[in-house]
């Protein structure tokens, strides 16, 4: 297979994958030849969303961070006074 | 006939196989669906029914399997659906015996289908069944109903083994486990009663398929009480050997008394793993009976029925005690107790030890009872070869020396080795007369001797099990060592023929790009599919062909696993777009407090301070 017949290739299974996503397709319908290349792309978008949830996680963790020292420097003050 | 609620699933499977239009998938899914529907039926109204059994995929070359877990764990039951859909000819297990030819339901020939489909339901059978044994035995109760006390011994002295010889024992002899031919009796003749029941009108070829299976076992598959392989490869009597694993589990795991599944055998040992000495299991078993004696809430009939019932149990745990003393042990005992006292103890043995055989002739009843039962289903040939399996099987079982009119076996029990060494036993006891100890000391000292005798035993026991768990080790490195050299040697024959096809699809490929050789390929397919200048589509090899039927089910799990995960991301992008908003506030006030206190500061320490930054 040349480059763009790769690239189309490529769009033709990103296609099927988002119908897969939507319910407008059944996994029943995926040709034979193209399930180990789907459930290769879907490894890969289940990886990305992992980390996606990992970063998320960590800017949470920060802000929750933030907030507590936010609250004990105006607690500190408050016993200050 | 009304049918169960068992029944009514089976008819209903059956009807849904039977369809003309539907796919191996549909087909796959309706035999995943049936199979947790019909163990949750099986197990209802029935003390386990909480207990929960999970069915799931068996990747391995295992028709089906059950796996028990402890009070408050799932169970699970695995099966290869591969094997329920598809015929699978002379296959090796994986213990490499070579297995019979099974049939698959997704076989278009109705008489395969039909075989597939029995075969499908015997095993679900079989493998409720292992859950059942394994469920009484955990639960160890004289007074409910379910498995006999010398049955469940059975089943822990068999489990106790398997931890002890976990491949050998269970590979060499699983013919003669007790587990599974018991299994076997209930797969096949439960089911038998129930297609019987469920298709009143079955057809010849469906009765030979019964019919054929129900031989088999007979002849085959049903518990012999005989001989299994030990160490060295000989044949013993199989009681004997499963008390010796039993010995050396419990010898060096005596915290498995403790667990669930293992407690019953705390009437033969001590918690500390030591084996009851004979003088203790008799207490125990009269401690026991006193027990049940004095229970209020029994019937005269009911007590009797117990006291029976725990007799073949504790037949065989006496006998197991006996067999391993020696001389001066044996006189000591006969010393503390007395002759008569003794006489009396090894006539309960005995009669305990006769009591596991008529057990089992009352199973063999059950089948022989249903054969007569359904009599108008078989053909004459077939009936007469089924009395004749019975009583092939009821030989197999106990020593017969004739049978009666109506197929009764007179019992011949002195040919049994168990009961002919307990008779011997007798006689020695008979022929030397000897004196009882009458002070409380010699028999104190006595009874210290026998203790003492036992725990010795435990120490060889434990010397034993160090030097085979010893052997395992080595094995285990072995065996891990072949499997690597069988991997490396089959990755690189894969790789080898990757390399072929590749070099041969790409030249294929590289041809057909030539649209005058397409046209001539075309054309010698059309006209000369025979011709030498055809050239082939290379063959892919197996292991680079994608595996549809799982892949599809992957590919499922893959997607629900991707929007349960979108989902979570879409969760935490608004908790964190909140959590912005609401630190916003909190830290304009942080930062109001800080200006605040900069300006409350008296001017000249600002300057006192400005000046010691600066270095004045």
């Amino acid at each position: 297979m040349n480059k763009e017949e790769k690239i189309n290739n490529l769009k033709r299974l990103q296609n099927m994958i988002n119908a897969l996503d939507n319910n407008q397709m059944s996994v029943e319908d995926i040709p034979p030849e193209d399930i180990d290349s789907i459930a290769m792309l879907y490894d890969l978008d289940i990886k990305k969303l992992k980390l996606e949830i990992e970063e998320k996680d960590k800017q949470l963790d920060e802000i929750k961070k933030q907030m507590q020292h936010a609250i004990n420097y105006l607690k500190k003050d408050n016993n200050k006074e | 006939m009304r049918l169960t609620n068992e029944g009514k699933l089976i008819k209903e499977f059956y009807n849904v196989i039977c369809r003309e239009d539907i796919t191996e998938e549909e087909l796959y899914m309706e035999a995943m669906s049936f199979a947790q529907n019909y163990v949750d039926e099986v197990k209802k109204n029935t003390r386990f029914e909480e207990d929960k059994i999970v069915v799931d995929e068996e990747n391995r070359d295992v028709y089906g399997s059950m796996h028990t877990k402890d009070k408050g764990e799932n169970s699970k039951l695995t099966i290869n659906f591969n094997y329920v859909l598809h015929d699978s000819h002379n296959i090796k297990d994986k213990y490499g015996n070579k297995k019979k030819i099974r049939y698959g339901i997704a076989e278009k020939d109705p008489k395969a289908r039909f075989r597939g489909f029995r075969e499908f339901i015997d095993t679900l059978n079989h493998e409720t069944e292992h859950f059942f044994q394994s469920k009484y035995a955990e639960e160890f109760s004289i007074t409910e109903k379910g498995m006999s006390f010398s049955n469940m011994m059975k089943v822990l002295r068999e489990n106790a083994s398997l931890e002890v010889e976990p491949k050998k024992f269970y590979r060499e002899n699983y013919g003669d486990v007790f587990v599974e031919n018991d299994a076997n009796r209930v797969g096949s003749f439960k089911t038998a009663s129930q297609l019987f029941r469920i298709f009143p009108n079955m057809s010849k070829e469906q009765v030979q398929i019964v019919y054929s299976n129900m031989i088999e076992t007979l002849k085959e598959r049903t518990d012999d009480m005989g001989k299994i392989k030990f160490d060295n490869g000989k044949l013993y009597d199989r009681e004997n050997i499963l008390g010796a694993y039993t010995d050396e589990y419990i010898a060096t795991h005596p915290k498995a008394l403790q667990q669930s599944g293992y407690e019953a055998l705390l009437q033969e040992y001590h918690h500390d793993g030591r084996r009851r000495t004979f003088l203790e299991v008799i207490n125990y078993k009269d401690k026991i009976q006193e027990k049940i004696d004095n229970n209020v809430k029994f019937t005269k009939e009911n007590k009797e029925a117990m006291k029976n019932g725990i007799q073949s149990g504790y037949g065989r745990i006496m006998y197991n005690c006996l067999i391993r003393c020696s001389d001066e042990e044996f006189t000591d005992i006969r010393r503390v107790l007395g002759d008569d006292r003794l006489g009396d103890e090894i006539a309960y043995m005995y009669k305990g030890i006769m009591g596991e055989y008529e057990q089992k002739r009352e199973e063999l009843g059950e089948i022989k009872a249903f054969i007569k039962d359904n009599k108008e289903r078989f053909s004459p040939e077939q009936y007469e070869n089924l009395k004749e399996a019975y009583l092939t099987a009821i030989r197999k079982i106990m020593p017969v020396k004739e049978f009666t009119e109506d197929g009764e076996p007179y019992m011949n029990f002195e040919d049994s080795d168990a009961l002919k060494r307990i008779i011997d036993l007798a006689k020695k006891a008979d022929a030397k007369p000897v004196e009882q100890y009458k002070t409380r000391t010699e028999k104190q000292e006595a009874i210290a001797r026998l203790e003492e005798a036992s725990k010795k035993e435990k120490d060889k026991c434990i010397e034993r099990y160090k030097k085979r768990d010893e052997r395992h080790k080595i094995e285990k490195i072995e065996e891990e060592k072949r499997e690597k050299e069988e991997q490396i040697k089959r990755e690189q024959q894969e790789q080898k023929e990757r390399i072929e096809y590749s070099a041969k699809e790409r030249e294929y490929r590289v041809k057909m790009r030539n649209p005058f050789f397409r046209m001539k390929q075309l054309f010698l397919k059309t006209f000369a599919p025979k011709s030498k200048y055809l050239l082939a589509e290379p063959e892919m090899p197996e292991h680079m062909k994608p595996n549809i039927k799982l892949s599809r089910k992957d590919i499922e799990q893959k997607r629900n696993q991707k929007a349960g995960l979108k989902k979570e991301f879409d969760e935490k992008s608004l908790k964190l777009e909140q959590a912005k908003e609401d630190v916003v506030p909190l830290i304009a006030k942080v930062r109001s407090k800080q200006l605040l206190e900069k300006e409350e500061m008296v001017p000249q320490e600002i300057e006192t301070q400005n000046k010691e930054n600066i270095g004045g």
